[in-house]
């Protein structure tokens, strides 16, 4: 008799095979449309009738051969790793690949990618751009907003149906109970011990970047049920923060060193799930106010806000430390880090930084080295 | 130990000039720094901003503004950049960080302006940056909070659409693409009208409609001159040496619309104009024609002229007083907040590909070039450019291409003898390949 998967073996599953439900949405008649990095209002994609999905890099896929032949690899390695899985053909099955005006490496991809297919004649899928800007400003949330409503349109032309208010309010719905259920998965972490692993939670969070939201939220639903079942995880309490974490690499060497992740404040981590929309706001104002106002992206300015976002975050967490973890040439997080490492030493929270760091992890020995002495400087701190 | 002892062992060469012209601009500039002392020590506005915000506002305001790149480049010339960079990792910022936009940052960070180069700056009174790259807008937040003065960050959205012909052939087209995808310009006039405010709240001043017109058209004349001087220095031999390049890049980058600006490049174009009339060259043996791509060596500018007596090697070309003046041309300044906003929500946009490689290969060709190097700037990605689809263009074309990996200010990694040992093969290559 097949042995029945757990959900979180099904959340694992999608993580792990990103292509699945968009294979099944297509096989349906469905479009899939690819959203590179989580600033894309998700909601507006889904009450388009669409699938959206992370365009993510592959660490286990070199760039040498073909993506580095285009496009300088002096850019974050996570967004080469994608330029180059886009110009292989490994993202052929989308109907619409969408950037974010996001930082200058996501900007320059989208550029390269753009001349790509339409100077050198490349098999790319469509493209499109979801602008946004840097600051939070008055003018700035005008912008945003302008943006929101361009969006939905093109969504709309994009797909030759109306995007009803019903249809956003039931993909705000969707996503925001998809939040709720990953909120009370970020409690099970924050427990004392924690009952969840950071490995086990990038992939449980994760997951609903490659799946529907209503399976996606089935599945959390059923594993939050036996949420009392779950094992006590030992360790030092560690805070995750720096640059997006695609893949569990870091999160596995990290938790092999007698740690546990119990929170980040990374996109594709808790952050993800940090805002619900307010849904007793106009649609298109609650999404701005979600993805503009009360986001937490690091690329944005003032500084303070990234201090004080992830202040808040170990303080809730009541992580003994931080681990800030930044890929090779990221410009934007890096920038932050001076401050946020002051700020952490003011609060009497220690940090340790990996800096230009490879997309698939390179050094192992050295970082566990030095994760186990900065687990036992904690542990030290701790008995004293 | 003297703190300006403490430096670098390496001192830079200096580069050499053809144009009386080149000479002025230097001067001037040094005054310029003086007189805004003179003016913030009697209590006026001074403002540190970058190149792509719209600055005839503040030209046309009279508010003496510093640059930040200027900055940077004036303290790697006079070799300090190593004793800035460094109050900047001290303060726990990585090494690997942008170097040419943070520097002025190390600067204030290390706060002994008594010996700095030209008796250091003014204190500004506020700081204004544009989001051409991610480092620039962090580097302007902390100066703020640092030097405890106001920060306006003149944002603007992002192209949905690059150009599908190559516009670089024309600047009627330039100016036309410009002002499409309409909701970016009226943005960024909503961040000029926000600028202008900010201006007039930090200085005291207020703007007038028609200075802002006569300063748009005063940069626009500037560019006319520019672009007419760069149309006589694809002339072979070459009137104009890599030195007269980088000398006169401070008028296009830091006084468009000023007067000082336009009486420059109209200086400039005639005595090139009178150099190619009269057979002059910048060089007295010309056989290689080289292309500079990138953002020039600041504390060594003498090397460009290392390759001139043995090879006859030749920088004809260095981008910045061909893509500035030429991406930034708005003839029509009768409502001058949109024209500048035109002009500016699209600043350092020609670095990126689709423009980028059209650019390098129709300049290439223009300027009858044997190769092409590129500087590379590992910590400066974005003024970099798009290297290798500019590469792969201009190997298309068979025009050969050199990496030179260096960075514009920090003197930490270079390696004279190797890095000119490097550039000299790829130009025997050349010169075999001419025979």
């Amino acid at each position: 008799m097949e042995k029945q998967t757990t959900p979180f073996e099904e959340m694992q599953r999608y993580y792990r095979q990103r292509t699945l439900a968009a294979s099944k949405w297509k096989e349906a008649g469905g479009t899939v449309v690819g959203c590179v990095g989580l600033s894309i209002p998700e909601e507006l994609i889904i009450a388009a009738g669409c699938l959206p999905i992370q365009v993510t890099g592959d660490p286990s896929v070199s760039t040498t051969e073909v993506g580095d032949a285009y496009m300088e690899d002096t850019i974050c390695p996570q967004v080469c790793s994608i330029h180059n899985l886009l110009l292989l053909g490994k993202y052929d099955f989308l109907d619409l690949v969408i950037f974010p005006h996001g930082n200058d490496s996501v900007r320059k991809c989208y550029f390269h990618v753009w001349t790509e297919k339409h100077d050198l004649g490349m098999p790319l899928p469509a493209l499109a751009v979801f602008d946004m800007v840097h600051t939070k400003k008055y003018s700035a949330g005008l912008y945003v907003r302008e943006r929101m409503g361009a969006f939905k349109a093109f969504l709309e032309e994009f797909t030759g149906r109306k995007i009803s208010d019903a249809a956003i309010a039931a993909a705000i719905e969707a996503c925001n109970e998809n939040r709720r259920l990953l909120q009370k998965v970020a409690a099970l972490r924050r427990e004392d011990p924690p009952r969840i692993s950071g490995t086990e939670a990038l992939q449980i969070i994760g997951a609903s970047f490659f799946m529907p939201k209503d399976e996606h939220n089935k599945l959390l639903r059923t594993y939050l049920e036996k949420a009392d079942e779950l094992p006590a995880r030992e360790g030092t309490r560690l805070f995750a923060s720096g640059t997006i974490v695609d893949n569990t690499q870091l999160y596995e060497l990290v938790e092999a060193r007698n740690a546990v992740i119990v929170s980040e404040d990374i996109c594709t981590g808790d952050r993800y799930c940090d805002e619900l929309v307010d849904t007793s706001r106009e649609p298109l104002d609650a999404l701005v106010d979600r993805y503009h106002t009360r986001s937490h992206e690091g690329r944005m300015v003032p500084i303070s806000e990234s201090v004080d976002y992830l202040l808040k975050g170990v303080r809730a967490s009541g992580a003994q430390g931080v681990v800030f973890n930044f890929l090779r040439w990221d410009d934007t997080h890096t920038w932050n880090y001076p401050e946020q490492r002051a700020a952490l030493e003011r609060a009497g929270i220690p940090s340790i930084a990996f800096e230009m760091q490879e997309y698939r992890l390179a050094g192992a020995e050295q970082l566990r080295t030095r994760v186990d002495a900065f687990v036992e400087m904690i542990m030290a701190g701790e008995h004293e | 130990m003297s703190p300006m002892a403490e430096e670098t062992a390496f001192k830079g060469e200096r580069s050499k000039k053809a144009l009386n012209a080149s000479i002025e601009a230097t001067k001037f500039h040094k005054n310029y720094y003086e007189e805004a002392k003179q003016r913030a020590a009697r209590g006026e506005a001074v403002i540190l901003a970058n190149v792509g915000i719209p600055m005839e506002i503040l030209h046309a305001m009279d508010i003496p503004v510093i640059f930040n790149p200027h900055w940077s480049a004036v303290c790697a010339a006079k070799q300090v950049s190593e004793r800035y960079l460094t109050a900047l990792n001290r303060r726990g910022y990585f090494r690997d960080l942008g170097r040419y936009c943070s520097l002025p940052l190390g600067y204030f960070f290390d706060d002994r302006p008594e010996d700095a180069p030209w008796g250091g700056l003014p204190r500004p009174t506020a700081v204004v940056m544009d989001p051409m790259c991610d480092p620039l807008i962090k580097i302007g937040d902390i100066m703020s909070r640092e030097v405890n003065i106001p920060y306006y960050v003149w944002d603007r959205g992002m192209i949905a659409q690059p150009p599908r012909k190559n516009i670089w052939e024309s600047v009627d087209d330039i100016e036309a693409y410009s002002y499409e995808e309409p909701w970016r310009i009226d943005f960024a006039v909503r961040e000029t009208e926000g600028l202008i405010a900010f201006a007039e709240a930090v200085s005291g001043k207020s703007l007038q409609k028609d200075k802002l017109r006569e300063a748009m058209d005063r940069s626009t004349e500037q560019f006319e001159y520019i672009e007419k001087t760069m149309d006589l220095a694809a002339t072979v031999p070459t009137p104009m040496r890599m030195g007269d390049h980088m000398a006169n890049l401070i008028s296009t980058q830091f006084y468009r619309g000023h007067k000082f600006g336009l009486a420059q490049a109209k200086r400039l174009y005639e005595e090139v104009k009178e150099r190619v009339e009269q057979g002059v060259s910048a060089y007295e043996n010309e056989r290689i024609r080289l292309m500079y791509s990138g953002v020039p060596n600041w504390f060594s500018p003498g090397f460009y002229d290392s390759f001139e007596e043995k090879y006859g090697a030749v920088f004809a070309w260095m981008g910045y007083l061909t893509l500035v003046p030429k991406s930034l041309m708005r003839k029509d300044a009768s409502d001058p907040v949109r024209a500048a906003a035109a002009r500016y929500v699209h600043y350092g946009t020609e670095l990126q590909p689709p423009w980028f490689p059209r650019i390098l290969v129709h300049e290439a060709k223009k300027f009858r070039i044997d190769g092409v190097v590129y500087s590379k700037v590992e910590s400066c990605r974005y003024l970099s450019g798009s290297l290798r689809l500019a590469v792969r263009a201009l190997e298309r074309s068979g025009i050969p291409t050199f990496e030179h990996d260096a960075d514009m200010v920090d003197s930490r990694d270079w390696d004279d003898t190797r890095v000119k040992g490097k550039l000299a093969s790829f130009i025997e290559t050349l010169a075999e390949r001419r025979r």
